[in-house]
């Protein structure tokens, strides 16, 4: 099977090992994997803060760049709804809104495509420590993907699995949110920090680098020893 | 299938605070009205002038030293002064309301009250204690199937105000605490009669 | 001190997120509500019926009404006459209020009781007539006591859900001069005793509407406490001011959002009254008011039809759950929005009803997270409407210069991957926007790119 992988920017600059190891498992389970090297970000950042123009010219670079592939994968439920769900709001012109159709059938975030795509519950990972997930907000709600994460999380040897209380809340990042109103996002996060303490887990997952850069900043600034990891560093564990 | 829905909307009224009882007669209907307002201690109730009630307008009376006016009476006591506040007063002073409902309302336990001349809307509102009776045979699967009914039956147009009755007058203003009897009745009684 | 202002959001904001009494309070109310409704909608499953069917139904329901409205409007009045109820239309908030006093002076009238209305919120009716003379009464408990305390509702279904049993003890025991309690029960008590002077002494009510059925001219109202039933049977004069988004064509359609509404707003199969209202009475044995206006509010609704991005805003039934759910709302309670309705479905109103200039902010208030969506009886995509008022503020120019300017480098970066590679080091820029809050992430000493371009990656795990 031929992939091309989608890096988001935030991994791409800050967790280039999330994207190496989304390299790795999908080459462990006997994909062909290449990265598109001019890809830069979906537009997301300037779309959710309004900047729609901005938006519409990368996302024309972006679908440019993946519609000959023949499926794209990201480490990322954000920015796989960025290109299937919300580049539908933009006004591209009408050859590119084709090609967006038939690229929307091909992209998908990397869980999703283990499970439901290649029939993979279990990528041979090995990793030992007490794990909660916390469901990215558009991974769940805008993909509907929450089974396919768990069954994977569950299949790794030494993991023990704890579910997190009020695990579809939001973390509190929500890019441009963050920015404009950061005490109001640092109480959510410190929410959601509370819950994950609670549940008692040495680590929390998620789909989501940008999640996860979130709830980390504020662990750390906590001085707190629980740490993050994305879906992506578990299941290139051991393997 | 009737026996059914009965059920189902004895469960959701006691579910929303309600309590249920059924009756094989029309005398005992009176039975058990009288039973609710000696237990609860009332004193006085007004009963409905609905055509249902005709017959039990006399009997009972006296059984247990509660006087049931009915609206009519309360009618042809006002004579030439002002009915609306007669009406107004004996029902704030009285203890207990009777009403006839024209469905029961299986999915949510609710009754529905055609408010007319015969039966006000305060008759089920302004006392304490809400009494309302039906038939067994009266019962509906859902709202929706009550507003069909109140429409081919003729009901619904020619009411000027129709009321759906779920429970007790409650709250939960205050801290999300439900209390019941906010404005409205603080118990409501539903007593149906097999038919 | 909290401005009721769109415009003071932010600094709104900053000074509520640092209150966790209130934040408590108000996560415990709708915590409570969201899970008596979740139990519902479960059982609604295990009962073989399916939600999510019945609200694409209210979804479609609402969109052939809105899509439609001038002929459901004509449809309704027509029948409003017919069943002889006056209509008046009011484009605005001013005009709407001097019709409303226009008729109370018709009528000398002393004394108004009035149930919940969100509308009359908006118009900042209660002010006008306490201005001429009159004394106005809310009715609702919740409405009750944030009258006494001078302030406005937080919620549009629970409008104290933000004070405590205490502050409403103090309240009561201050204004009504009662003995302090903090026992529920004994505060519902007395507001009864006090209220129920009010309603029989009354010379008018007034009340919204939660839905107008075009077919049969009928007011349908829904509430819990019977206030609303006394506040529409015992006065002699009736009037509804609501908006003209509340028409709904039939009444089976009717019945379907009946379902839906009181499971979303208060984890309720069936509120304890839902009232059809068809007409006034026809006789003194009716013992109803004689007349019956409604006022049908326009004040910004049209323009929000007229705009296809954030039409389905007006599919709203009040239902509240959007701001349940919302964990901004969570946090910092309804005021600090500044508006009558707060909360995700308030900031895609609030342009409208005020000015887009001054409640921009608003819709950057949410972290998209999309829970509004997802419970939103009538499945309006707040989310997606929410998103196009943020580029229609772009468009206009009201965000601020710095972040156009960003943006403006952003994308030059993001164009070329040359320029993009380069630009890394400016990213360090970023840091001061988190710092006092939280940590932000070193930069990896080699982005992905980078490691590809060297063969790093393909080297090591192939
Ligand atoms: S937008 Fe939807 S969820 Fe929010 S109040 Fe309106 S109907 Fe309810």
């Amino acid at each position: 099977m031929n992939i091309d992988l989608f890096i988001p920017c935030i991994v791409d600059q800050f967790f280039p090992q999330v994207g190496i190891n989304t390299y790795k498992i999908l080459k462990k389970v006997g994909c062909n994997v290449d990265y598109p090297f001019e890809q830069t970000c979906c537009g997301q950042p300037a779309f959710n803060t309004g900047y729609r123009k901005d938006a519409e010219y990368l996302a024309k670079k972006f679908i440019n760049i993946f519609s000959k592939s023949d499926y794209v994968i990201a480490p990322s439920g954000s920015c796989v709804s960025m290109v299937k769900i919300f580049y539908d709001r933009l006004e591209l012109p009408s050859d590119y809104q084709s090609k967006l159709a038939e690229l929307k059938g091909k992209i998908f975030e990397l869980s999703e495509f283990l499970v439901d795509i290649l029939k993979i519950s279990d990528v041979g990972a090995k990793f030992s420590g007490k794990i909660t997930y916390h469901e990215s907000c558009h991974l769940l709600r805008k993909l509907k993907i929450a089974r396919q994460p768990r069954i994977l999380i569950n299949n790794v040897k030494g993991v023990e699995f704890v579910e997190l209380n009020e695990s579809d809340r939001c973390c509190g990042f929500g890019g441009t949110f963050s920015v404009k109103f950061p005490e109001l996002s640092t109480v959510l996060t410190s929410d959601k920090i509370k819950n994950i303490e609670e549940s008692g887990a040495q680590y929390v997952v998620a789909n989501d680098s940008s999640c996860l850069m979130n709830v980390e900043g504020v662990l750390r600034r906590k001085g707190s020893n629980i740490r993050t990891m994305h879906i992506a560093d578990l299941l290139a564990s051991g393997i | 299938m009737e026996q059914e829905l009965l059920n189902k909307f004895a469960t959701e009224l006691i579910r929303v605070g309600g309590e249920f009882s059924l009756a094989s007669s029309k005398i005992e209907i009176l039975k058990i009205v009288n039973k609710i307002l000696s237990q609860k201690g009332c004193n006085t109730a007004v009963l409905s002038s609905h055509p249902f009630f005709d017959s039990l307008k006399e009997m009972g009376k006296g059984e247990s030293g509660i006087n049931i006016f009915t609206i009519e009476q309360i009618l042809s006591l006002a004579g030439e002064s002002d009915y609306t506040n007669l009406l107004r007063e004996k029902l704030s002073q009285t203890d207990a309301g009777i009403n006839y409902a024209e469905y029961l309302i299986a999915e949510t336990g609710s009754a529905v009250v055609v408010n007319t001349q015969s039966e006000p809307s305060y008759l089920s509102l302004l006392p304490e204690i809400s009494i309302i009776v039906s038939k067994s045979n009266r019962v509906v699967k859902d709202m929706s199937e009550a507003l069909n009914r109140l429409r081919t039956e003729n009901l619904f147009d020619s009411s000027g105000c129709i009321t759906f009755i779920t429970g007790p007058s409650r709250t939960a203003d205050i801290e999300k605490v439900l209390i019941t009897g906010v404005h409205g009745p603080k118990k409501l009684y539903v007593i149906v009669i097999n038919f | 001190m909290i401005q009721e202002s769109p415009a003071y959001f932010k600094e709104n904001i900053k000074q509520i997120s640092e209150d966790e009494n209130l934040r408590r309070i108000v996560r415990k109310a709708t915590s409570l509500t969201l899970s008596k409704r979740s139990d519902l909608v479960t059982e609604y499953y295990s009962e073989g019926k399916d939600w999510e069917a019945l609200r694409n139904q209210a979804h479609e329901i609402r969109k052939k009404t809105i899509d439609n409205l001038d002929t459901y409007l004509t449809d309704l009045e027509d029948h409003f006459e017919r069943n002889g109820i006056e209509v008046k239309h009011a484009i605005n908030a001013s005009e709407a209020c001097s019709f409303v006093l226009r008729i109370l002076k018709e009528h000398n009238t002393r004394l108004v009781v009035k149930s919940k209305s969100m509308v009359t919120e908006e118009i900042h009716l209660n002010d006008k007539m306490i201005e001429a003379g009159i004394e106005v009464v809310e009715t609702d408990l919740g409405e009750y006591i944030i009258q006494l305390a001078g302030e406005t509702p937080s919620h549009i279904t629970a409008p104290a859900m933000h004070k405590s049993r205490d502050d409403i003890g103090k309240l009561f025991s201050e204004k009504l001069g009662v003995p302090f309690t903090n026992d529920p029960a004994e505060l519902t008590a007395y507001a009864r005793r006090f209220l129920r002077e009010k309603f029989l002494k009354a010379d008018v009510g007034i009340s919204g509407a939660n839905f107008l059925i075009a077919e049969t001219g009928t007011v349908v109202i829904i509430e819990n406490e019977g206030n609303a039933r006394l506040s529409t049977t015992l006065p002699k004069l009736h009037i509804v001011i609501t908006g003209i988004e509340k028409v709904v064509p039939t009444l089976e359609e009717t019945a379907t959002l009946l379902k839906l509404l009181p499971v979303s707003a208060t984890g309720q199969k069936a509120t304890s009254y839902v009232s059809f209202i068809n007409s006034p009475a026809k006789v003194k044995e009716d013992a109803r008011p004689g007349k019956i206006i409604v006022i049908l509010l326009d004040n910004g609704r049209k323009e929000i039809l007229r705009r296809q991005e954030v039409r389905e805003a007006l599919y709203c039934i009040k239902c509240g759950a959007c701001m349940n759910v919302c964990p901004v709302y969570q946090t910092v309670s309804g005021h600090a929005y500044g508006s009558v309705y707060p909360g995700p479905i308030g900031s895609i109103l609030t342009p409208f009803l005020t000015t887009l200039k001054e409640s921009k902010d608003l819709a950057y208030g949410s972290s998209l997270c999309g829970a509004c969506s997802e419970i939103c009886p009538v499945k309006i995509d707040i989310h997606n409407a929410l998103l196009w008022i943020r580029s229609y503020a772009v468009q206009k120019k009201y965000t601020p210069f710095i972040e156009r300017m960003l943006f403006k480098l952003w994308r030059i970066a993001m164009e070329n991957i040359f320029v993009y590679n380069f630009g890394r080091s400016l990213l360090k820029f970023l840091q001061p926007l988190w710092s006092d809050y939280k940590d932000f992430p070193p930069l990896a000493e080699k982005s992905f790119h980078q490691l590809w371009k060297e063969g790093e990656i393909w080297n090591k795990n192939s």
